[in-house]
């Protein structure tokens, strides 16, 4: 499956599951459309109808606030922001409703909705671009989940529907493996087995794609792969590199991330966000407090500059962190 | 090349002396006779210069330390790269206090350690790897970024310490405990240097040595007629190493990471042992000297090396060296390089032994010469090649005595 | 619409008490803040009490209520023990939210109450989201959002009525138009005077009704709700009303003129009322003045009781920040 067949299988499974889990976005359920901004929702109006994958005018804080108040009594909401970058157009349900009322209510409301994001860089320009992880990591009462492919995606939003809490769902344009016309140019498009019944993956994980011994390379979503590549030309000239997946950044498994400082002695984190007080920023001081007697390099990031995304793909390439960058640091931090 | 700079007979009583200043910063060059650093006598305090231009490498005494003449307190290099060389044969007379303050490690950074106020940089991993076995940081050297100590390097330390370890004893048998000097200290870490950073090769050869004993016979009866000091076997090798050094420039070399620097003079070490431990002054020039003056010479250094009186100057700018165990009645032994020179010739005894000429096996007198040899400078065709000309040269003694005629120009 | 059609006496005596309910303990909260005795902050509600009772009365246990940063009026017409208020306002572990709400985030779960929400225009998506989720369970509750003249001006407000109006959401939009968003007068924050034309705008009904004439708003609210559980969709209730205090603890008004003050204070919901009952009703003065008295005792029970209750275990900060953990 793609990513996006994933997140549709995913919610399929759950809807048929479970008659409070519903849909609401723009464009995510409109006969003959686009099955939201990116065709994870398409074909699902046909199965539960149109209130169950309910299209909505554009109304950003209405569909956030909706989910809230759905989310407060009985429902399992999973909302859609046709962009992340939207999200900022309500970040009052998400900020101050979402994320405070069970704490407010004292434990007696609780508000188990979804916030699915797309995000990333493709060149659109920086209001269609960025990576928005680090304001809702910032913020007590929400998940942050950030999955890098098909399999993960699927387990992940599956625990995410069955959660009890606000879980926002962010997921990387480039590796939704879009067909045909809705097909990204520079997609990854990673297409893997995944299987066809439900299961979840805990929430609070992070994932070992590759084992190492001399630096631990964390990154989330398209850095994954970067990443990957990154370790493989390493390999070749002899440094042994483990990359960790970190697909969800709320709650953070901070643990198996310090364990593998003690064992490399060395961090270096690759994230798609700008550079201060980007989610490798947190990471990086929790290393720094927990792993602090096993390093023998610096905690570095590699991370988008601080700069908005520049539309052309040219500057966008500038812009992203790329594979020579990795290694090259990686060297650096090793000699 | 590196030098000894030493605390001068001041003149006066040849007291004591305290250095009291530095005019020279480590790393900074000094013109030949421009003032390097300041000492108070009993009498005045006296700028001492710079016996000759260098850069000052490094500063091997505490300021306000008492010393006698003679005492070893710094070292100069000839070229900015040999400031990162480590420290050439500095095996001292056993009452120097330069070593009892310090033993001269050539790995260590000596900079930082007489500067203080340097902060050590080191990273956690390695601070805490220093704090669990007991190390001291400040002795190690760093390897990573602006000269941080890192994992590494203590796992290095860590390393050399277990290798040490493994020798220190054999528990629950009767031991004798011989203190350790710091001539013996000195000859530990040098020779544990040379071994590990120097890579080792060896050369043999035998060489008949029945007419340079005939030609040694006559030269001792003309000394004796003169009053001259009769030359010894060990002469002769000495001028013939130099004349082939002169052949084969290679072996009087030294490595020194980016090049290799192929001395000038030949100044030859010699080894000599003493009660614990040896000493190598160094006889210069040797290839300028003629027989009766090198056997002069070897004489006079051997006497001052068992009275305790050799000067810097004698123990300074070895660039090959020269070890014989031949009175002890060796065939021959293999030696360890004394860097930062490329080579070492070892001796064995002259001893009559069985030899094939012509089909047939005769008695001859034979001299086993072994040559070690650094790698890193020199290879197999050129220690051969100075091998092949030393012994042509002893088999042909004549030709140490007699020289080539010299074209005059006019 | 017949505003004054002929409700139940039970229920009109239930109006009345809850709203005298509110106004005793309003009252005695501003007496007690006046000596300093008050601990958090104070969004008072006397002059407006005949929106929430009526409306609340009109509502069924399981239809959910959406209230504001000034919500002990909506709290306590809900149902919301007087206790569990009194508690939340001193900060103590019986709150009805355990001391973490405070006073603009009162909550109960058991008589339909989510936590308030003191962002203005907030509360309103999240009452059409709550709707929408009992129309997709077939369920014939309803959501009522209730919220001021000024949140009319917010992004949320018409975000919220189109997408009801355009869902058919079972939701009641109940505008307090006490005439004042803080200080600002609303004829500086709005051209038209009339904010019930806004759901025209949306295309669903919009209702001006007299927030002072409790029998008013019980009808008007009635017919809305009827109008929601039947699925025919929103409507906007504006209720013209006036807060006879300043908008906050501490607020002395000085943007109202004392006459405006006293013009409205002239037609106080509860004398009102009281006098319907007289009138209309055949109550007795005793009868009547026994219920105030029962409630006086009730509002300073509760107040005792707050003060009276321990202060949150310090420990509980970190709890219930996430379900389940």
């Amino acid at each position: 499956m793609t990513m996006a067949e994933a997140l549709r299988d995913a919610m399929r499974l759950a809807m048929h599951q479970d008659p409070s889990v519903f849909i609401l976005g723009e464009d995510v359920g409109i006969q003959g459309g686009f099955g939201g901004g990116f065709t994870v929702t398409l074909g699902l109006s046909e199965t539960f109808g149109h209130e169950r994958v309910m299209d909505t005018p554009i109304s950003e804080i209405a569909i956030i606030g909706a989910a809230v108040g759905a989310a407060l009594t009985g429902m399992r909401p999973i909302a859609e922001m046709q962009y992340g970058d939207f999200v900022f157009c309500a970040m009052d349900p998400v900020i101050n409703q979402a994320a405070k009322l069970h704490y407010m209510s004292n434990g007696t409301y609780q508000v188990p909705l979804v916030l699915r994001l797309p995000v990333g860089a493709t060149s659109r320009g920086a209001q269609h671009a960025q990576s928005t992880e680090t304001y809702f990591m910032h913020t007590p009462g929400l998940k942050v989940v950030c999955p890098s492919n098909p399999y993960d995606a699927k387990g992940l939003l599956l625990a995410s529907i069955w959660d009890n809490n606000p879980v926002v769902f962010l997921e990387h344009k480039l590796l939704y493996g879009g067909k045909g016309g809705r097909k990204e140019k520079t997609s990854l498009d990673p297409i893997m087995e995944v299987p066809e019944e439900a299961f979840t993956i805990p929430l609070g994980s992070v994932a070992i794609r590759r084992e190492g011994t001399d630096i631990s390379i964390l990154a989330n979503m398209l850095m994954v792969y970067r990443s990957l590549q990154a370790a493989d030309r390493l390999a070749e000239e002899g440094i042994s590199a483990e990359v960790i997946d970190v697909r969800c950044l709320a709650p953070l498994d901070i643990g198996t991330i310090v364990e593998s400082a003690r064992k490399t002695s060395r961090v270096l984190i690759v994230e798609e966000d700008n550079l201060t007080a980007g989610w490798g920023a947190e990471v990086a001081a929790r290393l720094a407090q927990e792993a602090f007697y096993y390093l023998d390099a610096p905690i570095t990031r590699i991370a988008a500059p601080d700069t908005p995304v520049p539309c052309a793909a040219s500057l966008e390439q500038v812009y992203l962190p790329d594979v020579e960058t990795i290694v090259n640091t990686a060297k650096q931090l090793i000699e | 090349m590196i030098f000894n700079v030493v605390i001068p007979n001041l003149g006066a009583t040849g007291g004591d002396v305290v250095v009291e200043e530095w005019l020279v910063k480590p790393g900074q060059f000094v013109q030949a006779g421009a003032p390097l650093f300041v000492v108070t006598t009993d009498k005045a305090t006296v700028e001492v210069e710079a016996f000759r231009s260098g850069y000052l490498h490094s500063i091997l005494i505490e300021i306000g330390t008492s010393l006698p003449p003679g005492s070893l307190v710094a070292l100069l290099a000839d070229t900015e790269q040999e400031l990162n060389a480590p420290p050439p044969a500095l095996v001292l007379p056993a009452n120097s206090p330069a070593l009892e303050r310090r033993s001269i490690d050539s790995e260590q950074k000596q900079v930082e350690e007489i500067q203080p106020a340097r902060k050590i940089l080191a990273s956690p991993l390695a601070r805490r790897m220093v704090r669990q076995a007991d190390l001291d940081l400040a002795t190690l050297p760093g390897t990573g970024r602006q000269g941080a100590i890192l994992k590494r390097d203590v796992q290095r330390a860590l390393d050399l310490r277990q290798l040490s370890e493994l020798s220190a004893s054999i528990p629950g048998i009767e031991v004798q405990r011989i203190p350790v000097s710091n001539a013996r200290k000195a000859i530990a870490q040098r020779t544990q240097w040379s071994k590990s950073h120097t890579p080792h090769f060896y050369a043999s050869i035998d060489i008949d040595m029945c007419a340079a004993r005939e030609m040694l016979s006559q030269a001792a009866t003309l000394a004796a007629k003169h009053g001259w000091n009769a030359p010894t076997i060990n002469d002769l090798v000495l001028r013939a190493t130099a004349k082939a050094l002169r052949k084969v420039p290679r072996l009087n070399a030294s490595y020194s990471g980016e090049e290799i620097l192929v001395y000038g003079q030949i100044n030859l070490g010699l080894v000599i042992g003493l009660a614990d431990g040896m000493i190598v002054p160094v006889l210069h020039n040797v290839d300028q000297k003629n027989l009766f003056t090198i056997a002069a010479q070897t004489k006079k250094l051997k006497e001052k090396a068992q009275m305790g009186t050799l000067t810097a100057k004698d123990l300074d700018g070895g660039t090959f060296t020269v070890s014989n165990l031949g009175m002890y009645g060796l065939d021959s032994f293999l030696g360890v390089i004394n860097p930062p020179q490329a080579a070492l010739l070892t001796l064995g005894a002259v001893l009559q032994k069985a030899v094939v000429r012509e089909d047939q096996v005769v008695p001859r007198w034979t001299l086993t010469v072994n040559l070690s040899v650094d790698h890193r400078a020199v290879d197999g065709v050129h220690a051969a090649a100075f091998m092949q000309e030393l012994r042509n040269l002893l088999e042909n003694p004549f030709t140490l005595v007699f020289e080539a005629p010299k074209e005059e120009v006019d | 619409m017949n505003l004054d059609s002929a409700v139940p006496i039970e229920v009109v005596l239930e109006i009345y008490r809850r709203m005298v309910r509110i106004r005793r303990f309003e009252d005695r909260l501003y007496q007690m803040f006046l000596q300093g005795l008050v601990p958090g902050t104070l969004h008072q509600y006397q002059g407006q009490e005949a929106i929430a009772a009526s409306v609340c009365m009109a509502l069924r246990l399981e239809d959910v209520v959406f209230s504001t940063h000034r919500p002990v009026g909506h709290a306590i017409a809900k149902g919301v023990p007087l206790e569990g208020i009194a508690a939340e306002l001193w900060g103590k572990a019986t709150g009805c939210a355990g001391g973490k709400g405070g006073q603009m985030h009162l909550v109960d779960s058991t008589v339909g109450f989510p936590p308030s929400s003191a962002v203005v225009g907030s509360n309103i998506p999240m009452a059409v989201g709550a709707a929408l989720g009992f129309k997709l369970r077939g369920l014939d509750c309803v959501a009522v959002s209730f919220f001021g003249d000024g949140a009319s001006n917010t992004g949320a407000f018409h975000e919220g009525l189109n997408l009801a109006a355009v869902k058919d959401a079972p939701v009641i939009f109940v505008c307090e138009n006490n005439q004042y968003a803080a200080s600002t007068h609303i004829s500086l924050a709005m051209r038209i005077s009339d904010i019930a034309l806004r759901a025209q705008a949306y295309g669903f009904p919009g209702l001006v009704v007299d927030g002072m004439d409790a029998i008013a708003v019980y009808n008007s609210a009635s017919q809305a709700i009827a109008h929601a559980r039947s699925g025919a969709g929103p409507t906007l209730l504006e209720y013209k009303t006036f807060r006879f205090m300043g908008h906050s603890r501490g607020d002395p008004g000085g943007y109202r003129s004392k006459q405006e003050v006293e013009e409205w204070r002239k037609r106080d919901p509860i004398i009102r009322l009281h006098n319907t009952l007289i009138e209309i009703y055949n109550q007795t003065t005793e009868a009547l003045e026994s219920i105030n008295r029962e409630i006086q005792v009730e509002v300073e029970a509760a107040i005792q009781f707050a003060q009276d209750s321990p202060d949150p275990d310090p420990a509980t900060t970190y709890q219930n920040v996430f379900a389940d953990d």
